[in-house]
C-alpha cells in the first residue's frame, strides 16, 4: 500500500463542484408545478436552527394576530415587520429524546424511524438544476441537519473560507483538467454499460426489460447530472467584491454567524445556489460582551435571573446579525423585486424549551418570500404538525407535493400574498 | 350472532382438500353467476366497475381460469363476508358457501393435460445484503457498501421479490460510488487507511470483574482478560494501539467513579520500570506482549503501546490478558495470586485498530489477487494481463464465465482509457468498475438466452440454478464448488441439489437463510424497533428486547441446524434463554448470571414461537395486549389467511376505551365491534388473539389484567373452542399439513423471489407429500422446495403472459 498515492476519487471532485451525494435532480418526489414561473423568478430557501431553543418571552408575543407586541427579539427586527410571521405551537409529532431530536428538525421523521431526507435537500431536488451548487450546508457551529433519501447526514462545510472559496474562487487550471478528467471517466463507464446494456436488451423477455428500463433510466440520469457538472467547469465562478473571511477564534460565535450570513447573502445574491441551510451554535464559552458561562449551560438557565440575562445576550447577537441578513437581501434587487421577496427563511429550534429539552412547542420565525406577514399565528400546542409549515414552503417554492415529513395538511392560518 | 360470522374464515387445508376432488367447469352456471349478476354486477359491471373492480369482463369458467385475480379478490371478499359491503342486499348464507366452496376449487385448478407451469421471475435487483455478501464472497472483503444505499422494496413479505425491487437515480449514483470505493481500497489507493476504529476499554467484555471502573478505563487484575470485537473491512497488516497504565501497588477497595475525574495528571518518565505487561491476541493468534509503565487513567491518553499483525477481513475478537512483567520468578507470581487484589494492574484506556497498513502476507480472493498484482512484464503483453484481471472478476462477478464478446469489450474500453491517457492500472480499473454497476452483476437475469423449450417450458440454466441455490440459502454469490458444478453441468440433477442444499445450510454463511427468512416470515428483524411504555412494563429494557430476540433466532438456528420437524416450530417444549430471560419468563433452575442455553419448557405454560416474548411484544401496543393484533399475526403468518385491511373511518379503540372506561379490553373489543362490516374479521382475529391474553405486552406471564382475571377463552375459524394457548396451540399444532403447507408457500416465495400461483400448489403438494413421513423436517422442507420444479425450470421468453 503507497499512502502517498492519495486518491482522487470522482465523487471527491464532483463534491468539489457541488454535486453532492445526496440527491439527483432528477428523482424530484413532487415535480415542479410552475417550472417556467420559478425559472422567471428565482424561489429560495433558507433554514436556521438554533439547536439549544430560543428563550421564549423574549421571542414569542402574549398576543396574537397582527397587533402584537414586539418582543425583545422581534424589536431587533421591527424593520421588517410586515415581512416575517411569528409562529407557536407547532411540533413534529413523535419526534424526542431532548437535544437528539436535533438531526429531525427538518425532516420531521419520527424518533423511532430512520431520519430521511430533510426538507433543504428535498428543494434541492427540484432547485438544484437551475445552479452551480444544488444546495449549500453551511455551519455557523452545528452541522447535522441536512439528510438524503437513505438517510446519511450531508455534511456541513463547517469553514467559512473554504465555502467562500468553493462558491467564488476559479480552480487552478490543473485542478480543472483533473476534475474534468474525471467527470470524463464517470461519462465512459456509463457510455459503456449503456452499450452493453442495450445489447442485452433484445435478448429479455418483455417483463425483464421493463424491468431494466429502469436501470436505463438510471444510468442515463447520472449521466445527465455529469454532464451538468463538466458544463459549470465551463463557466467561470461569478466575481464578487468581498474578500474571503479572515480567520477567527473559535469562541467568536458572532462573527461566525455574520460570516455565514454574508456567505449566504453572497451565495443569492449571485445564484450559486437556491438552498442554504445552518445552525447556530456553540457549546462551550462564547465571545459575546457580558457573557461569562458557556451557551450550553446557559440554555439550562433554571429560571436564573442572571442567567436569562446572559443567555438573551447570546440570542440577542443572532438576531441583530439575523436583521443584517434581511437588510441585505431587502436592498439587493433583483429584476422587479428583491432577494427577501424570493427568499423563504425559516427560523427555529428542535427544542421549545432548552431548559428543560422539551420537543414541544416549538419557536417558529418564518420571514421573506410571498406569504402574508406580520401576524403571530399561535396555534394550540400539539395540534398542528411543523412539517405542516415545511408543506406549505413547499406550495410557496412551487413544488407541489401532496406531503411531507409528518404533515396532515399545510398551515392553517398562513396564506399567500 | 348469526351462523355465517362464525366462518368468516375458512382453512387453506380445505381449499387443498376440495381441490383434490374434481372441478366441474359448468357448474359455474349455478353456483357462482346467478349470485354474482344479483349481488355484485350492480357496481361492479363494465360501465360502473366501482373501485375500479370490473367484473362483468370475467364471467365465464374460462375467463376465470385464464384471469385468476378478480375471482380470488371476490373469494376473499366473500370469506371475509366484507362484500356486498353494509347496506346492500346480501346473498343467503347458504348460496354464499356453495359459491366460495366451488371458488375455491375452480382458483387452484391446474389443467391436468398440460405440463404444469413452473412459472417465471422478474430479474431480480441484488438487495442490500445480497450485494455486500456478494462484494464479500467476490473480494475477501467485509465493507458492507450496502449499508449506505436507501432500503429494498419488499413485497409478498421478503425483500427479494423480482417484481418490486426497483432502482433510481439515487441508486444508480451510489452504485458508482460504491464502485469507486471498493476498487480504491482494493488497490490500496485511499488516502488514509480504510478502518480508523477504537473502543473504550469499558465497553470490552470480561472474564474477571476489572477494579477501578471509570468512563477512563478499567484495571485488569492477574488472569484477567478483556475482549471485543472488531469488524476489520479487508485482509492486510494492521496496526493496533493500546493506551494502557500499569499499577504498581494498588488498593484493595475500589475508588468510586467520581475519584477517576480529580485523577491528577504527571509528566509520565519515559525511562520509568514497566510494572505490568499486555498479551494482545487476534482471535486466538498472538500478536505480541508489551511491557507497561505506570501511569493513571488520565495518563493513558499518552501511554501508546503499538503493534502489528496480520488479519483476514471480518470479524476478529481482539484480546488483552493481564500479564506479569517478564523478570518476575514463579514464586513472586505465586505470591502474587495468593492476593490478587494487591497484584500489579494492567490499566486499559482503550484499544485502536488501523488498517491496512500494507496487504503484506494476508491471504487475498483470487479476484482481488488478479486486481492487485497481475501486471504487464515481460512474456505478458499489456492485454493479456488486463484480460487475466478481467476474467478472474468477471466470471465470478456473473456468476458464469465471461463471454468471449464481452471480454473483447472490455479490453477495448481498457484500450479506450489508455488513449485517453489512464496509466494501466488505472484503466482496468475503471473496467473493473464497469462490470459492477453493469446489470449482469446488479441483476439476476435467470432468464436470457433459454433455449426455447417446449410448450415454453425449459430448465433453468445450470449457472443460473447456482445462482438460484445460492442466494436463496447464502444470500451471496455462488461459491467455487456451485460454479464448478455448474461448469459440468450436474447442478439440476436432484440429488445433486439436495447434497448442495445440506452442504450450504451447514456452512457458516448459511446463517443469512435462516436471518433472511425468519427475519421477515415472523417479523423478528421489526422486534430491534419495537418501543413499549416503560411506565407500563417496567421490567421492559433494550436488553430485554435483545435478549427476547436472540431467545427466538437461537431456536430457529436450531430448528434449521438439527433438522427438526417444523411443527415445533409451534410446540416445542425447549427454548434457548440465559439467566436474565430464565428469571423474566419464571423458569427454575437457570443460574442468573447464565449465558443462553437449551432450556426445557416442560411444566411451564410455554412452548413454541407463539409464546416468545418476542413476537407477543411485536403484536403489541406500546401500553398493552392486542388480541386483534396477535389473531391476525396468526392468521397471517401461521395459518396463511391474509385478513382484508380495515375500512377507512374505523373509530379508534381509544375512542370505545373513553366511552366505558370499566370494562375489560375483551369486553372494550366486543364493544368496539358494533359495525357489521367490521365484525366478520374482527372476530375471527379477535377471538384468537384473547388465547394468548395470559402473556402480556411484553410476554411476562399474567392471571389478571388490571385486577381482572384473563380470560384466555376463544375459539378458532371452523368453531374449534379452546380455553388456554396451550389449548389453542394445540388445536393448531393439529393442523400441521395446513401449517407446513403454508410454511411451504413462504419458503418457494423467499426462494424464487416471487408470490406463489396457483398452479404453485401442485409443487407445494409435493413438498408435503415427500416430507410427510419423516414428520415435516424443516430441512427437508428446504431441499424439497430447491429441488421443485418451479425451482429448477422456468417458462421461457416468449410466454409472458401468465398461464
Amino acid at each position: 500500500m503507497n499512502p502517498n498515492l492519495a486518491l482522487s476519487t470522482r465523487r471527491h471532485f464532483l463534491r468539489g463542484v457541488g454535486i453532492t451525494l445526496s440527491l439527483p435532480w432528477l428523482e424530484s418526489m413532487g415535480g415542479i408545478l410552475h417550472a417556467a414561473d420559478v425559472e422567471k423568478e428565482p424561489r429560495r430557501l433558507l433554514l436556521v436552527c438554533l439547536p439549544l431553543g430560543i428563550f421564549r418571552d423574549a421571542l414569542i408575543p402574549k398576543q396574537t394576530g397582527l397587533g402584537y407586541e414586539a418582543t425583545e427579539y422581534l424589536t431587533a427586527l421591527q424593520d421588517f415587520r410586515d415581512q416575517f410571521t411569528v409562529i407557536s405551537g407547532l411540533e413534529h409529532p413523535g419526534v424526542g429524546g431532548g437535544h437528539a431530536s436535533q438531526p429531525r428538525i427538518f425532516t420531521g421523521i419520527p424518533s423511532a424511524e430512520r431520519n430521511r431526507r430533510s426538507l433543504d435537500q428535498h428543494v434541492a431536488a427540484a432547485l438544484g438544476q437551475h445552479t452551480r451548487f444544488d444546495t449549500l450546508t453551511l455551519s455557523a457551529g452545528a452541522n447535522d441537519f441536512s439528510w438524503t433519501d437513505s438517510g446519511s447526514m450531508v455534511p456541513a462545510e463547517k469553514n467559512v473560507a473554504d465555502a467562500f472559496a468553493k462558491l467564488f474562487a476559479e480552480e487552478g487550471a490543473t485542478n480543472k483538467t483533473k476534475v474534468l478528467r474525471e467527470i470524463g471517466r464517470g461519462k465512459s463507464i456509463l457510455d459503456f454499460v449503456l452499450d452493453e446494456a442495450s445489447d442485452l436488451r433484445p435478448r429479455l423477455s418483455k417483463r425483464d426489460q421493463d424491468k431494466l428500463e429502469e436501470y436505463f433510466e438510471s444510468v442515463r440520469a447520472t449521466e445527465k447530472r455529469l454532464v451538468k457538472s463538466e458544463e459549470w467547469m465551463h463557466t467561470p465562478k461569478p466575481q464578487v467584491g468581498a474578500k474571503a473571511p479572515a480567520p477567527f477564534a473559535q469562541d467568536e460565535i458572532i462573527t461566525n454567524m455574520r460570516n455565514v450570513c454574508d456567505l449566504t447573502y453572497l451565495a443569492f445574491k449571485t445564484d450559486s445556489t437556491r438552498v442554504i441551510t445552518f445552525g447556530y451554535f456553540r457549546q462551550d464559552t462564547v465571545a459575546v460582551p457580558g457573557v461569562k458561562v458557556g451557551y450550553h449551560n446557559l440554555s439550562h438557565h433554571g429560571q436564573d435571573e442572571g442567567n436569562i440575562a446572559q443567555l438573551k445576550r447570546v440570542e440577542r447577537a443572532f438576531f441583530d446579525e439575523l436583521k443584517t441578513l434581511l437588510t441585505n437581501l431587502k436592498n439587493a434587487k433583483e429584476g422587479d423585486s428583491n432577494l427577501l421577496a424570493r427568499t423563504t427563511i425559516v427560523v427555529t429550534s428542535n427544542l421549545g424549551s432548552g431548559s428543560s429539552h422539551s420537543n414541544k412547542d416549538l419557536p417558529v420565525l418564518l420571514a421573506g418570500g410571498r406569504f402574508q406577514h406580520g401576524q403571530h399565528l399561535a396555534l394550540a400546542p400539539g395540534a398542528v404538525p411543523l412539517s405542516n409549515l415545511y408543506l406549505s414552503v413547499l406550495h410557496q417554492l412551487g413544488m407541489d407535493d401532496k406531503s411531507f415529513g409528518a404533515s396532515t395538511g399545510t398551515l392553517k392560518g398562513l396564506e399567500l400574498a | 350472532m348469526p351462523r355465517a360470522l362464525f366462518t368468516g374464515f375458512v382453512f387453506l387445508s380445505v381449499c387443498s382438500a376440495l381441490a383434490a376432488e374434481p372441478f366441474r367447469a359448468a357448474e359455474f352456471d349455478q353456483k357462482v353467476l346467478p349470485m354474482v349478476e344479483r349481488y355484485c354486477l350492480g357496481c361492479h359491471d363494465a360501465a360502473t366497475a366501482e373501485g375500479d373492480f370490473d367484473l362483468e369482463s370475467f364471467l365465464t369458467p374460462a375467463a376465470m381460469l385464464a384471469n385468476r385475480k378478480p375471482w380470488e379478490k371476490v373469494l376473499k371478499q366473500l370469506k371475509a363476508g366484507a362484500m356486498p359491503p353494509d347496506g346492500k342486499k346480501r346473498p343467503a348464507v347458504a348460496e354464499r358457501e356453495s359459491a366460495i366452496a366451488w371458488l375455491e376449487r375452480a382458483l387452484v385448478h391446474v389443467d391436468p393435460s398440460k405440463p404444469v407451469p413452473p412459472g417465471r421471475v422478474t430479474a431480480r435487483r441484488l438487495n442490500r445484503t445480497e450485494y455486500n455478501y456478494t462484494i464479500r464472497d467476490l473480494f475477501g472483503v467485509s465493507l458492507k457498501l450496502a449499508d449506505e444505499f436507501a432500503g429494498d422494496d419488499v413485497g409478498y413479505g421478503f425483500d427479494n421479490i423480482g417484481d418490486v425491487l426497483s432502482i433510481s437515480p439515487l441508486r444508480m449514483e451510489q452504485y458508482l460510488n460504491a464502485a469507486e470505493q471498493l476498487t480504491a481500497i482494493l488497490l490500496g489507493k485511499t488516502d488514509a487507511p480504510p478502518y480508523d476504529e477504537f473502543s473504550e476499554g469499558v465497553f470490552f467484555q470480561f472474564n474477571k470483574k476489572p477494579r477501578n471502573p471509570s468512563d477512563r478505563g478499567w484495571e485488569v487484575v492477574p488472569e484477567g482478560q478483556l475482549w471485543l470485537d472488531f469488524e476489520l473491512p479487508v485482509p492486510g497488516e494492521y496496526e493496533i494501539k493500546l493506551y494502557a497504565w500499569g499499577v504498581e501497588k494498588p488498593e484493595e477497595k475500589d475508588r468510586s467513579n467520581n475519584e477517576r475525574w480529580l485523577e491528577k495528571d504527571y509528566p509520565l518518565d519515559p525511562k520509568a520500570r514497566p510494572v505490568v505487561e499486555a498479551t494482545l491476541l487476534c482471535d486466538d493468534q498472538l500478536i505480541g506482549h508489551v511491557p507497561v509503565q505506570p501511569g493513571n487513567g488520565t495518563t493513558a491518553s499518552r501511554q501508546i503501546y503499538t503493534l502489528r499483525f496480520t488479519a483476514q477481513a471480518g470479524v476478529h475478537t481482539i484480546r488483552v490478558h493481564h500479564r506479569f512483567p517478564r523478570e518476575f520468578t514463579a514464586e513472586q507470581i505465586a505470591a502474587h495470586l495468593e492476593k490478587p487484589l494487591l497484584a500489579p494492574r494492567l490499566g486499559v484506556r482503550r484499544v485502536a485498530l488501523r488498517g491496512p497498513l500494507q496487504f503484506g502476507a494476508a491471504k487475498l480472493a483470487p479476484a482481488h489477487e488478479a486486481l492487485l498484482k497481475t501486471r504487464p512484464a515481460s512474456g505478458l503483453s499489456e492485454s493479456a494481463a488486463a484480460g487475466n484481471i478481467l476474467r478472474a472478476i468477471g466470471d465470478r462477478a456473473f456468476r458464469r464465465p465471461l463471454k468471449a464478446d464481452e471480454l473483447r469489450d472490455l479490453l477495448r474500453f481498457v484500450e479506450t482509457r489508455r488513449s485517453a491517457g489512464d496509466d494501466f492500472e488505472r484503466a482496468v480499473e475503471l473496467a473493473v468498475q464497469t462490470m459492477l454497476v453493469s446489470p449482469k452483476f446488479l441483476f439476476r437475469l435467470d432468464n436470457v438466452e433459454l433455449p426455447p423449450g417446449k410448450d415454453d417450458i425449459a430448465p433453468l440454466g445450470d449457472y443460473a440454478l447456482a445462482s438460484r441455490l445460492s442466494y436463496f440459502l447464502t444470500a451471496s454469490m455462488p461459491d467455487d464448488t456451485l460454479l464448478d458444478l455448474a461448469a459440468k453441468g450436474t447442478l439440476h440433477e436432484p440429488q445433486t441439489l439436495a447434497a448442495q442444499v445440506e452442504r450450504l445450510l451447514a456452512d457458516p454463511r448459511g446463517a443469512a437463510f435462516t436471518e433472511a427468512f425468519f427475519g421477515q416470515w415472523l417479523g423478528l428483524r421489526k422486534v430491534p424497533e419495537v418501543t413499549m411504555d416503560r411506565g407500563t412494563f417496567k421490567t421492559f429494557s433494550t436488553e430485554l428486547k435483545d435478549d427476547l430476540r436472540r431467545e427466538t433466532t437461537m431456536f430457529v438456528e436450531s430448528i434449521v441446524r438439527e433438522n427438526r420437524p417444523a411443527l415445533e416450530l409451534l410446540t416445542a417444549d425447549y427454548s434457548f434463554l440465559n439467566g436474565r430471560l430464565a428469571a423474566f419468563y419464571g423458569i427454575a433452575g437457570v443460574d442468573r448470571k447464565a449465558e443462553f442455553q437449551r432450556v426445557s419448557l416442560q411444566g411451564t405454560p410455554r412452548q413454541g414461537v407463539l409464546t416468545h416474548g418476542s413476537l407477543l411484544m411485536l403484536t403489541s401496543y406500546p401500553n398493552r395486549t392486542s388480541p386483534t393484533r396477535r389473531g391476525a399475526w396468526i392468521l397471517e403468518t401461521i395459518l396463511g389467511e391474509e385478513p382484508p385491511p380495515p375500512p377507512p373511518n374505523v373509530p379508534e379503540l381509544e375512542q370505545t376505551r373513553a366511552a366505558a372506561p370499566n370494562l375489560s379490553l375483551r369486553e372494550q373489543l366486543v364493544q368496539h365491534r358494533v359495525n357489521p362490516t367490521c365484525i366478520s374479521c374482527h372476530r375471527t382475529m379477535d377471538a384468537i388473539g384473547f388465547g394468548l391474553e395470559n402473556f402480556d405486552g411484553i410476554g411476562k406471564w399474567r392471571d389478571a389484567d388490571q385486577g381482572r382475571p384473563i380470560d384466555a377463552s376463544g375459539d378458532l375459524p371452523g368453531g374449534k373452542a379452546f380455553k388456554s394457548p396451550q389449548e389453542l396451540i394445540g388445536i393448531l399444532a393439529r393442523r400441521d399439513e395446513d401449517f407446513v403447507r403454508h410454511l411451504s408457500s413462504k419458503l418457494l416465495t423467499f426462494a424464487l423471489g416471487r408470490g406463489v400461483e396457483y398452479y404453485d400448489r401442485v409443487a407445494l403438494d409435493e413438498i408435503v407429500r415427500q416430507t410427510k413421513p419423516d414428520g415435516f423436517r424443516f430441512r427437508d422442507l428446504v431441499r424439497e422446495v430447491a429441488i421443485s420444479r418451479p425451482f429448477r425450470f422456468t417458462q421461457t421468453q416468449n410466454s409472458d403472459s401468465k398461464p
